[in-house]
């Protein structure tokens, strides 16, 4: 194994997981988010001399995997793309908290994946405004009032559950 | 939920959730190989077709120097044998669609961004536009984010299992005065699966329902929904007979909350169906 295939397998090993849990709140489905580290790890392994270059790989890997949720989103579906074994679905156990979680997930998903990027970026992986407006290559008034709107709409699909 | 709220509940759901096994590295260095193998493939391939459309112009070249005939007269006469040079990037994607596979054209994912496919969508983009009726335009409208409404798409489709074909898209947006509805339309290539009833075909729209009914365009037999309840009013659905299917839908509402939406449908339903059996919106190959 070459230098660079090793390095790429080791990143992989140490970044994906974290990657993968940001996906799947974007695209709130473990199957997809694992399609998506895919897609993104893969573009990175074609750029990866050029990227090593960059000091901030982790924060290249991120722009990619939103770039890239954002253009499956765009399209108007989402293909699926198997990559190595079927994870399996777990019941989720049977409490109060399970709910809540579950209905926090669907409340998200039904944020405009832009509105959800920038929710997730900002309050799931930390990242400032700044960095945020960097990574979707946007303004940051942009950044502020998609995350404003994105709370709004969230805010609005969690009461009709209560509702409900 | 303010601020601090939705940061909690984000981690409170990750630090609850069951993930499944983490991804085996192994595998996503396979998949990475192999994209970089069907990109050189393609690069080698790009490199080689002008080099044998030189080996190949060559002899003729020399043949129509030392004698002073075009090469028509020649091919007239019937003394070229000068074989025709492919234009096209050969792909060399299976022709069954396995997990693992690369993809095809040396894509790192399935949307074409250069190349014929890519421009095969803005040609249909631009079609569509061509084909709005008087006194409604299709400008190069923008989201209030400054990305463009205007949208083509090419885009590799088979799954697992299935033989190669390929789904060509756009959406624009339609403007009348001071308001926008949108248009979409999707021409997938002949997929190897046998026809169904034209509004079966209709109502696998997205995730569109409403009411179909079928319309009769000179023989052709087309689903057309009039009340879709999803993000599109009316649609229309046709296979033509090579198994190319076309969708157009069209919706007054475009995806801008922030501008009003047009008063009327830009097609009839009569319209729409025409379009759909027209040779203008369909892409086979």
């Amino acid at each position: 194994m070459s230098d660079r295939d090793a390095a790429f397998e080791a990143y992989f090993a140490a970044r994906s997981d974290a990657m993968r849990g940001t996906a799947y709140l974007l695209c709130g489905d473990w199957h997809r988010a694992e399609d998506l580290v895919q897609q993104t790890f893969t573009k990175i392994y074609l750029a990866w001399r050029r990227i090593q270059r960059h000091e901030a790989m982790d924060s290249y890997t991120r722009q990619t995997l939103v770039r890239t949720f954002l253009s499956e989103r765009r399209r108007g579906w989402f293909r699926h793309e198997s990559v190595g074994t079927p994870p399996t679905d777990r019941a989720a156990p049977s409490s109060g908290l399970a709910d809540e979680r579950v209905v926090l997930l669907e409340a998200l998903a039904k944020v405009p994946p832009r509105q959800r990027a920038v929710l997730v970026l900002r309050y799931w992986e930390d990242a400032s405004v700044e960095q945020t407006a960097a990574l979707l290559d946007c303004s940051a008034g942009n950044v502020k009032s998609q995350a404003a709107r994105g709370l709004e709409t969230l805010r609005g699909l969690l009461e009709e559950e209560r509702v409900r | 939920m303010n601020e601090q709220d939705f940061n909690e509940a984000l981690h409170d759901v990750m630090t609850r959730s069951s993930p499944p096994p983490s991804m085996d590295p192994s595998r996503a260095l396979e998949q990475g190989r192999r994209a970089r193998k069907r990109r050189r493939a393609v690069w080698i391939g790009a490199a080689v077709v002008p080099l044998v459309a030189g080996v190949g112009a060559g002899p003729v070249l020399i043949a129509n120097y030392a004698s002073g005939r075009s090469a028509d007269q020649q091919v007239a006469g019937g003394t070229s044998t000068t074989q025709p040079v492919p234009t096209v990037t050969p792909t060399v994607a299976p022709t069954t669609r396995k997990t693992g596979d690369p993809w095809p054209d040396g894509q790192v994912d399935r949307t074409a961004t250069t190349g014929p496919r890519a421009e095969r969508a803005v040609t249909l983009m631009n079609d569509l536009s061509s084909s709005v009726p008087p006194g409604f335009s299709t400008p190069n409208l923008k989201y209030p984010d400054g990305r463009s409404m205007r949208w083509p798409q090419g885009q590799y489709a088979s799954s697992d299992g299935e033989q190669d074909y390929w789904e060509y898209m756009a959406t624009i947006p339609v403007q009348k005065d001071d308001t926008v509805g949108k248009l979409l339309v999707k021409s997938t290539t002949p997929d190897g699966k046998p026809a169904i009833d034209p509004c079966k075909l209709a109502q696998k729209f997205w995730d569109g329902t409403g009411t179909c009914t079928i319309v009769d365009v000179d023989g052709k037999k087309v689903g057309v929904v009039t009340n879709g309840r999803g993000s599109y009013d009316q649609w229309a659905a046709y296979r033509h007979d090579d198994g190319t299917v076309v969708y157009l839908a069209q919706a007054k509402r475009s995806d801008d909350p922030k501008r009003s939406p047009l008063t009327r449908p830009v097609f009839t339903n009569t319209q729409l169906a025409e379009l759909v059996t027209s040779a203008k919106l369909k892409i086979s190959t």
